[in-house]
């Protein structure tokens, strides 16, 4: 039997749960959600740009084509989700991409307010957030019969404190890189910052839950960790005394 | 000898994002070498604290 919770499939027309899933999503479902961070992105990103003083009539119908998809993509998941990804996803981040490179004076690095792009890029975060399934309701599946299961393990020790850790250190490490004030730096670094978040919120999920586990050689260092241990000493090494020589650490 | 390993994993982490943190510092003082020098040490860093504790196959 079909979860009541779960999410429409490909075949939306085909069951007696059609008004279900009208129910779904747009009462306490994804379909709201979407549409309402999409609204939000481009209010914030999209617009101040394409009805920027000087812009073209070509940018301005960019984006508001953008919009009309953003908005009307999440509905059309009674067509199925794949359409409705098409028009709310690809269709909506094309457009954008497109209406951005045609008023492209006004997201000059020189002209581009620190605030309002990271609100923009923090409005994006939400809307790709809410294309996911952290909005889908989960809260009426229906209870199986009998005790619940048991886990098959525990997390480590402090495995929720190093999580945290380091999503904060990786949101602390993007917004290091918005106090660059330099134009060709700060683009360079804003994609390093990015890489770098990314990989220090996945090497932390790694350390939270992977501490303490059996290994089959558990007195020594596995060899590729030696590898890069050597490299890491020597990389540090030889970078500390290039920068000894020119002109002190 | 897995606590300790558990150990440097964890310090290799921490020191990892402080020297990203320092890298990006030195670019905002324009700092270009040694940023690219601070950036490079923490990738190593996270690496291998990756490594120490899930290799490659294990």
């Amino acid at each position: 039997m079909k979860p009541a919770g779960e999410p429409a499939g490909e075949s939306p027309r085909s069951s007696s749960a059609h008004s279900f899933r009208w129910v779904d999503a747009l009462d306490g479902g994804a379909t709201l959600p979407r549409a309402l961070a999409a609204a939000l992105a481009w209010s914030l990103a999209v617009a101040p740009s394409v009805f920027s003083r000087g812009s073209s009539a070509g940018a301005k119908t960019l984006g508001l084509t953008a919009l009309l998809l953003g908005l009307a993509g999440p509905f059309l998941v009674q067509l199925g989700r794949t359409p409705s990804r098409h028009v709310g996803v690809s269709g909506f981040l094309a457009l954008n991409v497109a209406a951005w490179l045609v008023a492209r004076q006004s997201i000059d690095a020189g002209r581009l307010e620190p605030l309002r792009a990271g609100l923009g890029g923090l409005a994006f975060g939400v809307w790709a957030l809410a294309w996911g399934d952290v909005f889908r309701s989960v809260g009426r599946a229906v209870p199986a019969d009998g005790p619940p299961l048991p886990a098959r393990s525990r997390l480590p020790s402090l495995a929720v404190p190093i999580a945290a850790a380091s999503v904060v250190g990786a949101l602390g490490i993007v917004a290091l890189a918005w106090r660059i004030a330099d134009p060709a730096r700060a683009l360079a670094a804003q994609a390093a910052a990015v890489a770098a978040a990314l990989a220090l919120v996945t090497v932390g999920g790694t350390l939270a839950t992977s501490r303490g586990a059996k290994r089959d050689a558990a007195k020594r260092l596995p060899s590729d960790a030696r590898r890069t241990l050597a490299l890491l000493a020597a990389v540090t090494v030889v970078g500390v005394a290039a920068l000894a020589l020119r002109g002190g650490p | 000898m897995a606590r300790a390993i558990d150990l440097l994993a964890l310090l290799l982490f921490a020191g990892s994002a402080a020297a990203l943190a320092a890298g990006f510092f030195a670019l905002e003082r324009q700092e270009d070498f040694r940023a690219l020098y601070l950036l490079a040490v923490g990738a190593l860093a996270l690496r291998a604290s990756t490594q120490i504790l899930r290799p490659r196959g294990g």
